[in-house]
Parts: C-alpha cells; structure tokens; sequence
C-alpha cells in the first residue's frame, strides 16, 4: 500500500511518516488478526467445532491467511532483516497473498462484496494504478 | 494527475458505501406484508430452541427473520425464516450455503 502512495505522492509529509512507521503497522496488523482469531475460537467454544469448519472456503482462507502472515510478523526486526539479508523483501511479499486471501475471506463469510471491497478500495486503486502506470514514462506521474 | 486520482478513489468509495442500504444483504427476500402481521422474534426464538437451536441473535433482512445460532447438530449458522410462517428459508454456514427453500 504505502509503496505506490509514496510514488504517487513522492513529496508527501503524511506519506513520509506512514512509511517511517511500516513495521508498526504490519506487526499492528497481525496482532488484529490475532485478536480477530482469539474471538473466533471464543465463540467456537471448542477445538473440535473449530476443526469441523476447517474445510469451508470462508475459513480456511482466513486461516491461511494469518499463516502467511506469522512469518512477516516474527521477521518484523532488524536482527531478521539483519539475518535474511535480501530475502527479507522477498519474504515480506507475502503481504499481498495473505492481503488477496483476507478479502476472500471476507467475502466468503459476510457474503457480500459491498462492505469488504469499500475496506479494500485503497488498497485495490492504489495497486491498479502501480500496474496502470508499469511501462508508461515515470516521468510522466509527477506532472 | 495526482488530484483527480485521489478524488476519484475516495469518490468510488463513498459511492460504494452509499449504494449500500443498511438493512438489506440481499441474502434473502420475504414479501410477507406489514409488520403488524408478522409473530415476534421472541416467538421464533421459542420456536427455534424447542427445535434444539441455540440462537444468539435475531434480525429483520430483507424483510425476513435472520438468526445467528447453532444448529441441534452444532454447526454455527446464519439462517432466514419467513416472518409469518417462520418457514426455514436458506441457511449459510461460513457464507457457504446449506440449505435453499424451494420457491414456493
């Protein structure tokens, strides 16, 4: 998300300081997951109900989702960026599969797009116009 | 450039949120008249546990009766019901769909 806000908005103070606090808003992101799971298995009561859904598609891709998700939220220091070295980024991608998953997700259970794709409306336009833009002058973005 | 872009989006996401009403998901639709003839939804929860649910939430849908609960085989459902004849309608479970009504 803040990539493409930072191309478009290169001289941006606002931007700067979302970028300045990236990992805050990942690992932020993770722990909301995290609580978003500990409700859940709250109103499941029991690990055999939650075993039971595993198997429908509104679940298992919020499930995998948060899986795609612990590894970026573990790496979120500079000891592993330290460590992986040039793998880190390649690492940290996964936000996008894990972002794609918790659409699905959303749309699965609250069947409905409306709400879910208003959430997701940023993220979506922002993504567009990096694809939109790939192959066009980078020049011609800041006029 | 950079303007119009940013309107554009926060336009589209206004425009997605006020096309939105409220009330209906479009999950289901019950023509069943005014509400004033309709039993109360105390009256299908009754009905509902009698049955061996365990309802955590009733609401107006569409003009029908959606309940959150868990069915007397413990799935954890979201299910309409007509709101005179509390006729079983759909029931979705997770957003996948278990059970449909045939029209009547």
């Amino acid at each position: 998300m803040l990539t493409p806000l930072s191309a478009l908005l290169p001289r941006s103070r606002s931007v700067a300081w979302l970028v300045r606090r990236r990992r805050a808003f990942g690992v932020a992101a993770f722990a909301y997951a995290a609580l978003h799971l500990f409700f859940y298995a709250l109103e499941m009561e029991t690990l055999a109900n939650i075993a039971d859904e595993l198997g429908l598609p509104g679940i298992w891709t919020g499930w995998l989702a948060l899986l795609l998700m612990l590894p970026l939220a573990l790496t979120s220091n500079d000891a592993a960026m330290r460590a992986l070295k040039g793998a880190w980024k390649r690492l940290q991608r996964l936000a996008y599969p894990a972002a794609v998953l918790t659409l699905v997700h959303w749309v699965l259970v609250h069947n409905g797009l409306r709400e879910a794709l208003l959430w997701f409306a940023p993220l979506i336009l922002l993504q567009a116009w990096r694809v939109l833009r790939r192959g066009r002058n980078p020049l011609q973005s800041t006029a | 450039m950079i303007r119009p872009a940013l309107i554009l989006a926060a336009a589209s996401s206004f425009a997605a949120f006020a096309a939105a009403p409220a009330a209906a998901t479009g999950m289901m639709t019950c023509n069943a008249g005014p509400q004033s003839g309709w039993r109360s939804q105390e009256q299908l929860v009754q009905h509902l546990t009698q049955q061996g649910w365990q309802v955590r939430r009733t609401k107006i849908d569409g003009g029908c009766y959606e309940v959150y609960g868990t069915m007397p085989n413990g799935d954890r459902v979201e299910a309409y019901f007509h709101p005179v004849t509390f006729r079983q309608l759909l029931v979705s479970r997770r957003g996948q769909v278990i059970f449909r009504a045939e029209a009547q």
